[in-house]
Order: structure tokens, then sequence, then C-alpha cells
């Protein structure tokens, strides 16, 4: 029950983020799909089903996905690390909405994933595939459509900063 | 030759504007890595400066890297940057020019 805190308004989200400590978030520029990317054909960014190549450890004809703690789609846990994205993303001349996408790390994350702190960077995790034998890129962009259905937003997140 | 290792688009980003604006020092300090505090206060502004031309450039539609929206590796830059300036010991000035900019 210690986890269970209430909150009158969204009027603080620094509070909120860092009150909560299982808080995962992603700041995403309205419009864009909170877990999945646009495509992108070439480059180390490139993505393959919305997945970048950069974010999971693919085998060599980028159909599966290897397992690695260390890698993974990347998640503010922090108020300190979502400040600073979510001030990149406003720093324009014509301000677009910045919507906060967050999920509880206890929550039904699917199977053969999970949250993972990163070892090198204080507030920000991975969400990482841990299942043993891997899984396949289909998988993997099913279950990161799965995840996007269960956050939750904190709409104009960017007005906080 | 400063590296980022997770997020390698991150060095062309910064290559590509430091070119794009004559920003002769940049390339000099991406080459050199950083040896002071002027140094990383030099690159911490850069960043932000660079963000803004991410989003400039998105909105009117400028072909950059291949693609005419890069907005997707503004958290990306915002992390190795986080990375580089703590693993270097400049984390406090990355810390306070980010909030600068931000307010």
């Amino acid at each position: 029950m210690e986890d269970i805190k209430q909150f009158k308004c969204l009027s603080d989200l620094e509070k909120i983020v860092s009150e909560i400590r299982e808080l995962r978030a992603r700041p995403t520029v309205r419009g864009k799909h909170p877990t999945l990317y646009e495509e992108r054909v070439e480059g180390k960014y490139r993505t393959v089903m919305g997945v970048r190549i950069c974010d999971y450890r693919f085998n060599a004809d980028e159909t599966w996905i290897l397992p690695d703690p260390q890698m993974g789609l990347s998640f503010s846990a922090s108020w300190q690390n979502l400040k600073f994205v979510m001030g990149m993303q406003a720093k324009r001349a014509k301000k677009k909405p910045i919507d906060v996408f967050w999920i509880l790390s206890k929550a039904d994350i699917p199977e053969g994933m999970k949250f993972v702190p990163d070892e090198r960077n204080d507030g920000h995790y991975f969400l990482a595939v841990t299942k043993e034998q891997g899984m396949s890129i289909e998988d993997l962009a099913q279950r990161l459509e799965l995840v996007a259905q269960r956050m939750s937003i904190i709409r104009d997140g960017s007005k906080f900063i | 030759m400063i590296q980022f290792s997770r997020y390698p688009h991150v060095l062309a980003l910064f290559t590509h504007y430091a070119n794009e604006h004559n920003r002769d020092d940049i390339l000099r300090l991406l080459e050199a890595g950083l040896n002071n505090n002027t140094d990383a206060e030099t690159l911490s502004r850069f960043a932000w400066e660079m963000a803004a031309w991410i989003n400039e450039d998105e909105e009117q539609g400028v072909e950059v890297l291949g693609s005419k929206d890069n907005t997707d590796m503004l958290p990306d830059l915002s992390y190795e940057m986080s990375l580089y300036m703590k693993d270097h010991g400049y984390y406090p000035i990355w810390e306070r020019i980010s909030n600068d900019e931000m307010s």
C-alpha cells in the first residue's frame, strides 16, 4: 500500500515523477507513437517494423532480437532525465504539445521483456528483451504496441518545465 | 574524437550542424574531446542550439541525414550529452546550462 499515492491534480509533474519511483515515462511530440518509430531505411538509426536497429540487439539478418539487459527502448525514471528530453523537444519557435506517456514498471509488461536500470546513466531505464532465446522482430513490435496501449498519458507535459 | 557509442547518429548530427553553421570550434572539440570547463560550456550550448535547429528543420521540411524529421533523435542527444558529461566530470556544467536553456 505504501506505493499508492494520491495526486489531486497534475499541477506538479516533477512531484509525480519524483514520488512514484516505479514510473517509467517517454515524452512524445503529439501525433507520434509512444513506443514505435516511423520508418527509416538508412543508417544506424534505421528501423525494422518500427523498431530502431540501435535500440535492440538484432541478429545478422535483422529478423530476430537477442536478449541484452543493457539494450532496449529508452524510458525516463527521474524528473531530471524527463525534463531535459522534453526541454529539447520543446526548443522550437512554433510550439507543439508534448505528451508524457507513462507506465508503472510493476505493471503488466509483456512476457519476455523487463524494465532494467541503465548501468551508466541514473534515472534512465531500458525496456529490454530478457527472454533467453530472444524473440522475432514481429513479436517485439507486437509487444511494444501492447505496452503503448497500456500506457497512460499526461497531456502537454512540457508546460511543467 | 568524441564517441557516442549507444546512439552514434548523435555525432553525425553534431558534425552536420557544426558544418552547416561554420562552427569550426565545435568540429575541433569533437575531434580533440573536452579539456576544460570552457570546452564543456561551449559544447553544451551548442547541443541546445542544435536541438532548436533539428526542430526548425522539421518544421521547414529540410532533409538532414536522409530525413525531413530528426526530432526522434532529440532524446538520444539528451542521453549522450548527459552520459558524456557524467563520464568526463562536466555534468554540473551540462545541468546548469540545460536548466538555463529551458528557463
